[in-house]
């Protein structure tokens, strides 16, 4: 029995699967929610945990997994869904720079730069998006929690960040 | 007289590097990839008998490189280059420093590309030879205003304004009405200038709601010239093309003789050799048609052409460039037979504004059964480059008719599986499940006029299973492994039937 904390489109998970004599019970649920959806699985062939082969009503589906630097990229019939794990009591949150000091804003995650939004001199409100961080082919906003002027960007678009990396200096407005 | 080609640089990468390789084996020629440090571990410089590195990442320093592809030819004793499409393809320079150092250019001559790459001399050349221009003013003088709006009311408006040296949608600007022409025209010119060096610009009409019509000419070093009827790549988004079928359904047997004709007569205005394409746009009210453009060299949709008329261009493309006459090559017109549908399979995110998604393709399951073919790029464990297009292969189909055609395309779609990056798979299905695209009732501004891609969980909302899955993964996977792997071959004999059968140079199996 294990369960785990995962996030895909910013709604975060309680997933718990558990085997027994070949059968395999899934339960996905939603933390905020409550809501909980149970699953049972009649076959479930795992190949070297790149694919799997899951058999749900005599139905196959086949799931591609591959890892990635916070989670797993899942392709379920050509179509890609990023699930993040949820680490810490903190709600996983694509914004990012929640717990930055005021006058800079790291990144959330790494990734890329993929656009930047803002010019230096440039004066933003509170949850304007300075930069998009691109990330298991997901775009996050990072967005200013303040209103404030922005002094430098130490970045370019399309470098790569790490976490942690500050991607905006501004100097915060109080108005 | 051309001399007899023995081995052939491809000019290029991705998935018209090896399809140019594919023909070369068939042929018996000795092929040799270039590639740049990103492309390392892609799949042509492995197909190749030879290859050599030439440079970085960035195209301008290596694919760009006349100098470098030079010299990486003349180390291999490369008799020959094919330029793919793309890079290099019809820039007039690179034909003629093959010609300067006895390299047999495999395409039109220099001269016939500049005669066709600028926009007002082709026009002045296709209306010489009879072929239908969309009515228009070449050589506007953008400081004779009294002549500017003379023409306008003679041509009539919407009208386009466009840059000489402009080509592949870059250059145009769009004329409503009369009143804000020369405030259009004065933009039109000056950025004419800043982007292609040349302030030359022209007015051409408007044509509303037409059809990308194209047809597929080859012609050879004795003033031969075949047409392997049309193409329609009206499915198109910001001028990209997606999706390209031939025969047209908009195009009959009278309709397809002539815009044939026309693209002959076209060719044989500059004395085109080689694989060419000429585009039309074709008002389907009216079945008039209007030369657009010369393609100078093969274009990524001529599978289809392949596929319908049951011809190969590229191996034709040797054997032109060789100095083989067509009339020994094709004794009797080619027909067409059937129906062929491509998909060009992007790495494109159609749930975000097809944002670019490339990277790591860890899983991959390809298409397979009758009248299938996929000319690709990818393999499972290629780390797609981020340096260059999008286009990850081309999926193509050929069906008795359309009908079939479109069944097939859905069918191979869904056995088409990429894992690890979001592809444009999902908006290609969507699209041949549209009643417009059905019924073949769509024209160039069809898609981004009529066309709405659903969001990600309205296509499919599979995300309970990925959850399971990413659960599964973290928690089982490793520990339960019950499959066989099948890379660990205990027995020799079994690894070496193995390599055998993959047809493979031994050296090449530490490839998996």
């Amino acid at each position: 029995m294990a369960i785990s904390k995962l996030s895909i489109d910013g709604v975060i998970y309680s997933v718990h699967v558990e085997e027994n004599d070949g059968n395999i019970t899934a339960s996905i649920t939603n933390v905020e929610s409550k809501e909980e959806t149970t699953y049972s699985i009649d076959k479930l062939i795992d190949k070297q945990g790149k694919k799997i082969s899951l058999s749900i009503n005599n139905k196959s589906i086949d799931i591609f997994i591959q890892s990635a630097s916070g989670g797993k990229t899942v392709t379920i019939n050509n179509v890609l869904y990023p699930v993040f794990n949820v680490t810490g009591k903190k709600k996983s949150s694509a914004g990012g720079g929640s717990a930055d000091p005021d006058g800079v804003i790291t990144a959330p995650l790494a990734g890329i730069v993929a656009k930047i939004n803002v010019q230096v001199g440039d004066v933003i409100e509170a949850g304007e998006t300075t930069c998009i961080v691109e990330a298991m082919k997901m775009q996050n906003e990072i967005k200013i929690p303040i209103k404030g002027k922005i002094t430098s960007i130490p970045f370019e678009e399309l470098s790569r960040v790490e976490k942690g990396d500050v991607v905006i200096n501004y100097e915060p407005i109080t108005s | 007289m051309p001399k007899k080609i023995s081995k052939v640089l491809i000019a290029n990468r991705g998935e018209i590097a090896l399809r140019v390789i594919r023909a070369c084996k068939e042929l018996g020629i000795q092929s040799v990839a270039v590639y740049s440090e990103a492309d390392e571990d892609a799949l042509h410089v492995r197909h190749a008998d030879e290859s050599i590195c030439i440079g970085p990442p960035e195209s301008a320093n290596s694919y760009l490189s006349i100098d470098k592809i030079i010299d990486a030819a003349k180390q291999t004793k490369a008799n020959a280059i094919h330029p793919g499409y793309g890079f290099l393809s019809e820039n007039p320079l690179f034909a003629e420093a093959c010609e300067k150092n006895k390299i047999t250019f495999i395409g039109p001559s220099a001269g016939a590309m500049r005669a066709i790459g600028n926009k007002t001399s082709a026009r002045e050349l296709m209306e010489k030879a009879n072929v239908p221009i969309a009515p228009g003013k070449n050589d506007v003088d953008r400081k004779d205003t009294k002549t500017i709006l003379k023409e306008i009311k003679r041509i009539g408006v919407p009208l386009l304004v466009k840059a000489s040296a402009g080509g592949g949608g870059r250059g145009i600007r769009l004329i409503e009405n009369e009143k804000e022409a020369l405030e259009i025209i004065d933009l039109a010119a000056n950025e004419a200038a800043s982007a292609f060096g040349d302030a030359t610009i022209f007015l051409e009409k408007f044509v509303t709601g037409a059809r990308h019509i194209e047809v597929q000419i080859m012609a050879d070093a004795h003033g031969n010239v075949i047409a392997f009827g049309e193409r329609d790549c009206s499915i198109q988004r910001r001028n990209q093309k997606l999706i390209e079928e031939s025969p047209s359904p908009a195009v009959d047997k009278e309709l397809r003789t002539a815009i044939c004709n026309a693209a002959i007569e076209a060719a044989k205005s500059c004395n085109y050799q080689n694989a060419g394409t000429v585009e039309f746009l074709l008002d389907e009210k009216t079945k008039q048609f209007y030369f657009l453009e010369v393609n100078a060299r093969l274009q990524v949709e001529h599978p289809v052409t392949e596929l319908v008329y049951g011809v190969d261009l590229v191996k034709t493309q040797l054997r032109v460039a060789q100095g083989e006459s067509l009339t020994t090559l094709f004794p009797t017109q080619p027909t067409p037979r059937g129906w062929s549908i491509e998909c060009r399979i992007n790495g494109e995110d159609p749930f975000s504004e097809f944002m670019p998604s490339l990277g790591l393709i860890g899983s991959l399951e390809l298409p397979n059964g009758p009248g299938v073919r996929f000319d690709s790029m990818i393999y499972e464990g290629l780390d797609v480059p981020l340096f260059y297009d999008s286009l990850l292969g081309k999926l193509i189909v050929w069906g008795v008719d359309r009908q079939e055609a479109i069944a097939r395309m859905q069918r191979a779609l869904i056995e088409l599986q990429i894992g690890g990056i979001q592809t444009n798979i999902p908006f290609h299905q969507e699209l041949l499940n549209n009643e417009a695209f059905i019924t073949g009732a769509f024209h160039t501004n069809w898609l981004e006029e009529n066309f709405v891609m659903p969001s990600k969980q309205d296509f499919a909302d599979n995300n309970d299973f990925a959850l399971i899955a990413a659960a599964w993964s973290t928690n089982f996977s490793t520990s339960k492994n019950t499959g066989t792997p099948a890379t660990t071959e205990t027995n020799n004999w079994a690894r070496a039937g193995r390599i055998y059968s993959m047809r493979r140079d031994f050296r090449s199996s530490g490839w998996q």
